[in-house]
C-alpha cells in the first residue's frame, strides 16, 4: 500500500467486472485503495477469456497454458488490483465473502439492477454488517426506469444518450468506435465512491448511490442539450465544431490523417502562411474568424487541397504548433505506444506480470504532489490473493444479518 | 438522476478557462460545494451556450475575499489564491516534450488515440464532437480532488490532469495488445457493432455474443453454420459482410420492431436518439435529469441516483 495516496487505507469489495466497472476501480486503485477483486473460480470475469477467443489479445498471439491470466483487456483494466476466489453461490464461500465484506469500506458492482441484492451484498444487507458501508451500483438503466432489469452494453449507452447522433452528420449517426461508455460510467462511479467517502468522514454515514450507464455520458455534452432545448441547435457537421474554422481530419499524401482546430485568427494567420508557401493561396477575407466561418466549404476544400499534398504530417505539426496551432496526426497503437510524450512523461509503468511476462502498461492521467499515480502490481492472476485475504479475516462468524 | 449537497462545507475558486478545469468546478457545483467564479477569461472553444452550461451555479467572486478549500487553474498558472487543495490541468503534462504544445478536442482525440477507433462511411477517422474528453479530464480532476478531501491529509496538496494522457487512458488496450504481440489493428476492440437504418430511424447492434441468437433475429437459420460468423474472431475478418445482413434486415422494419427483435431474440439492440428525442423522454424528466442552465435551457444532471443516504452509526 502506498501510504503517500489519498486512499491509502480504504479497502474496496470490488463485484465489477467486463470494463466499466473495472474502469471504476482501476480509478481508486491508482489512488491508493486495496481493491479485492471478488471472481468466481468457474465463472470469472469474462475479460480474463477462455482460451478461444481473440488471440490477438494475447502475447505472442499465443493463449498459453493459462489463458485466463494472459489477456490484454484483462490485463490493462486491472493493475494495482487483488483477485479473491469466491463463489457467492456457494453457501460456505457467501459466509466468507461477507465476512470480507465487513472489512470494507466500499462496495462496487456492475450488475443490472437488483442482481446485487438478490446474491445477498445489497446496501440493505451490507449495512447490517458495516453501517458506514459505501455501496456503488452502476447499473446499465435506472433501477426505476421501465427497462431496469435489461443488461446493457457500451453500444447502447451510446446510442441512447445522444452521442451517436451527435457523433455523425445528415448523412447518419456514427458510433463511437469503441464503447466509450464504459469508461465514462466507470469514471462517473469512482467520483461517487469519493464524494460518499467524504461524507461519510463528515457524517459517518454510509450510502447507496446508482450509477445508471444508460445516462452517465449525457453530461458530457451538456451544452448541446442547452442548445438544444433553447431551439438553437445547428447542423450537424462531420468532425466540424463552432467555434472551428477549419476544423477536422484530413487525409495527408502518404496516407495517413491530420488533425487540426483553428479557433482564433492568430493560429489562422499562421496556417495561412504555410498554406501560401505551399502554394494553396487563402482568400481574402478569411483572416477574420467571421470570413472564414461565412465561407466555411471553400476554407475546408483549400485545406484539404494543402494538406493532400504533405508527405511528411509529423514535420508539419511541429512547424504548426512552433506557433501554438493545435494539430496532431491521428495516432493508432504503435504510434500511442512510441509516443514520446507519454513515453518520456512516465505514463507507461513496466510491470512483470507472472503469466504474461514483462510489459509497459498504460497509466492514469493524474498527478498528485508531482508524482505519478503509478500502479504497484500487474493484474492479478485469478485468485492470487485469495490465500493472503481470507486468511487475515476475524475467525468468528457473523451473527447479524446473515444471508438467507 | 439527483444532486448532492454532501459537499455544502467546501468552497472552491474555480479560476480555469478551459472546459476541463470548468468542468470540474461545474462537478462540485452539482455536489453542493460552493463555487465562485474567478473570471478568468474563458478559453477560444467555450461557447456561449457551453460557458452557460458549465458556469450555472457558480458565483461570481467578489466582496471579501474568501480562503478558498480548493483552487482550480489551468497550467502554467500561477494560483489566484492559496488553498490546501490545487487542482491543475495540463494540455500534455508538466514535462515532456510537447508540454508547451497547443490543444484543443479534435487534436487531443487524434493524437491520443481515439480517433483512430472511429470511422465514417468514407474512411475518415472520426473524433467525434463538442467537449468530451476535456470534460472526463475535468472528471479525474473532481475525483481526484475529493479523494484528498476525504483523506483530511494534513498539508497542501496538488492534484494534476493531463488532458492527453486523459484520451490515452480511456481506450480499451491498444498499447498493451502492441506490446504484447505487435499488432496495430483496432477493429478486434470496436465491437463488432453497427448502426442500423429502419424505416423510421436507426438503431445500433451489438453482435459480439451468441451468433445462433443473432441468426434467429436475422431470421436467417441458413447462416447457423456459416464459418464467416459462428466464431467471434472470424466474424471480425467479414465484418462488412456482416453489415450487409444487418442492413438487409433493418430495411423492413421500424425502430419499434428492430427493438422488439432485438428483445425477443435476447440481442442488444437500442435506439439511436437524437438530443431532441433524450429531452422528450419522459421517465428523465419525471426523475428529475435536467437543470435550469444560466440563461435558460436545460442540461443534464451528474448521473447518480441516491438510493439512500444511510444510518447514522
Amino acid at each position: 500500500m502506498n501510504e503517500d495516496l489519498p486512499l491509502a487505507g480504504i479497502r474496496v469489495f470490488d463485484l465489477t467486472h467486463v470494463w466499466s466497472g473495472p474502469m471504476g476501480t482501476r480509478i481508486l486503485a491508482a489512488l491508493g485503495a486495496e481493491v479485492l477483486k471478488i471472481e468466481n473460480p468457474d465463472r470469472p470475469d469474462i475479460l480474463r477469456g477462455n482460451g478461444n477467443d481473440l488471440r490477438l489479445r494475447y502475447p505472442d498471439l499465443d493463449y498459453g497454458d493459462d489463458p485466463r491470466n494472459r489477456n490484454a483487456w484483462f490485463n490493462t483494466q486491472n493493475v494495482g488490483k487483488k483477485s479473491v476466489r469466491l463463489d457467492l453461490k456457494s453457501p460456505e464461500d457467501i459466509e466468507k465473502a461477507r465476512r470480507l465484506a465487513a472489512t470494507c469500506d466500499v462496495v462496487m458492482s456492475n450488475y443490472r439492477a437488483g442482481v446485487l441484492s438478490r446474491m445477498g451484498f445489497g446496501y440493505e444487507q451490507l449495512r447490517d454488517l458495516r453501517p458506514d458501508i459505501v455501496v456503488v451500483e452502476m447499473t446499465a438503466f435506472p433501477s426505476t426506469s421501465p427497462q431496469a432489469r435489461a443488461a446493457g452494453f457500451g453500444a447502447q449507452f451510446d446510442a441512447a444518450s445522444g452521442n451517436t447522433w451527435l457523433s455523425g452528420d445528415e448523412s447518419g449517426p456514427v458510433l463511437t468506435g469503441f464503447a466509450i461508455g464504459d469508461p465514462v460510467g466507470g469514471m462517473f462511479a469512482a467520483a461517487a465512491v469519493m464524494t460518499g467517502l467524504e461524507r461519510r468522514r463528515r457524517t459517518g454515514r454510509g450510502c447507496h448511490v446508482e450509477i445508471p450507464q444508460s445516462e452517465a455520458m449525457m453530461p458530457l455534452f451538456g451544452e448541446q442539450y442547452v442548445l438544444e432545448s433553447r431551439g438553437t441547435a445547428g447542423q450537424l457537421r462531420m468532425n466540424g465544431d463552432p467555434t472551428g474554422a477549419p476544423h477536422g481530419i484530413y487525409p495527408t499524401a502518404n496516407g495517413q490523417w491530420l488533425a487540426l482546430g483553428v479557433h482564433d485568427d492568430g493560429q489562422w494567420a499562421a496556417v495561412a502562411a504555410v498554406m501560401d508557401s505551399a502554394g494553396v493561396t487563402p482568400q481574402p477575407g478569411w483572416e477574420t474568424a467571421a470570413g472564414r466561418a461565412g465561407d466555411l466549404e471553400r476554407v475546408e476544400a483549400a485545406v484539404s487541397t494543402w494538406l493532400s499534398g504533405i508527405t511528411d504530417p509529423d514535420a508539419l505539426v511541429a512547424a504548426l504548433q512552433a506557433d501554438r496551432v493545435p494539430s496532431a496526426r491521428v495516432a493508432g497503437p504503435a504510434d500511442l505506444f512510441a509516443d514520446e510524450q507519454l513515453r518520456d512523461s512516465g505514463f507507461f509503468t513496466e510491470l512483470d506480470h507472472p503469466s504474461a511476462g514483462r510489459h509497459p502498461y498504460p497509466g492514469l492521467p493524474l498527478r498528485i504532489d508531482g508524482a505519478r499515480t503509478v500502479p504497484d502490481r500487474p493484474a492479478p492472476l485469478l485468485g492470487q490473493h485469495t490465500g493472503e485475504v481470507l486468511g487475515a479475516l476475524p475467525h468468528e462468524r457473523l451473527t447479524t444479518g446473515e444471508a438467507s | 438522476m439527483s444532486r448532492t449537497t454532501w459537499l455544502s462545507h467546501v468552497t472552491v475558486l474555480d479560476a480555469g478557462t478551459s472546459a476541463a478545469a470548468r468542468y470540474c468546478g461545474w462537478l462540485f457545483v452539482q455536489n453542493g460545494a460552493r463555487v465562485l467564479d474567478h473570471g478568468g477569461r474563458p478559453g477560444n472553444q467555450l461557447t456561449e451556450a457551453t460557458l452557460d452550461f458549465l458556469d450555472t451555479g457558480k458565483e461570481r467572486a467578489a466582496g471579501p475575499p474568501v480562503t478558498p478549500d480548493i483552487v482550480l487553474l489551468d497550467a502554467p498558472g500561477p494560483a489566484p489564491s492559496a488553498a490546501r487543495l490545487t487542482g491543475v490541468i495540463d494540455a500534455y503534462g508538466p514535462e515532456g516534450p510537447r508540454a508547451d504544445w497547443a490543444a484543443d478536442e479534435v487534436t487531443l482525440a487524434a493524437m491520443g488515440g481515439a480517433a483512430a477507433y472511429t470511422v465514417g462511411r468514407d474512411g475518415t477517422p472520426v473524433y467525434g464532437f463538442g467537449l468530451r474528453y476535456q470534460y472526463l479530464a475535468g472528471l479525474y480532476l473532481f475525483t481526484a480532488l475529493v479523494a484528498e478531501l476525504s483523506a483530511s491529509r494534513p498539508g497542501s496538496h496538488e492534484v494534476r490532469v493531463s488532458l492527453l494522457e486523459t484520451v490515452a487512458s480511456v481506450l480499451p488496450y491498444p498499447t498493451t495488445q502492441y506490446a504484447y504481440n505487435g499488432s496495430d489493428s483496432l477493429l478486434e476492440q470496436s465491437g463488432p457493432r453497427f448502426v442500423v437504418a429502419c424505416t423510421d430511424g436507426w438503431v445500433v447492434v451489438y453482435a459480439g455474443l451468441a451468433w445462433t441468437a443473432i441468426t434467429r433475429m436475422l431470421e436467417r437459420p441458413d447462416l447457423d453454420e456459416d464459418r464467416r460468423f459462428v466464431e467471434l474472431g472470424d466474424r471480425f475478418g467479414h465484418v462488412a459482410e456482416l453489415g450487409l445482413l444487418f442492413d438487409a434486415w433493418g430495411a423492413g422494419r421500424t425502430v419499434a420492431q428492430a427493438l422488439a427483435d432485438g428483445a425477443a431474440h435476447d440481442v442488444a439492440t437500442a435506439a439511436v436518439r437524437s438530443p431532441e428525442q433524450v429531452l422528450a423522454d419522459p421517465d428523465l424528466s419525471a426523475r428529475g435529469v435536467w437543470h435550469e442552465v444560466r440563461g435558460g435551457g436545460h442540461a443534464p444532471t451528474i448521473p447518480n441516483l441516491l438510493v439512500t443516504e444511510g444510518v447514522s452509526t
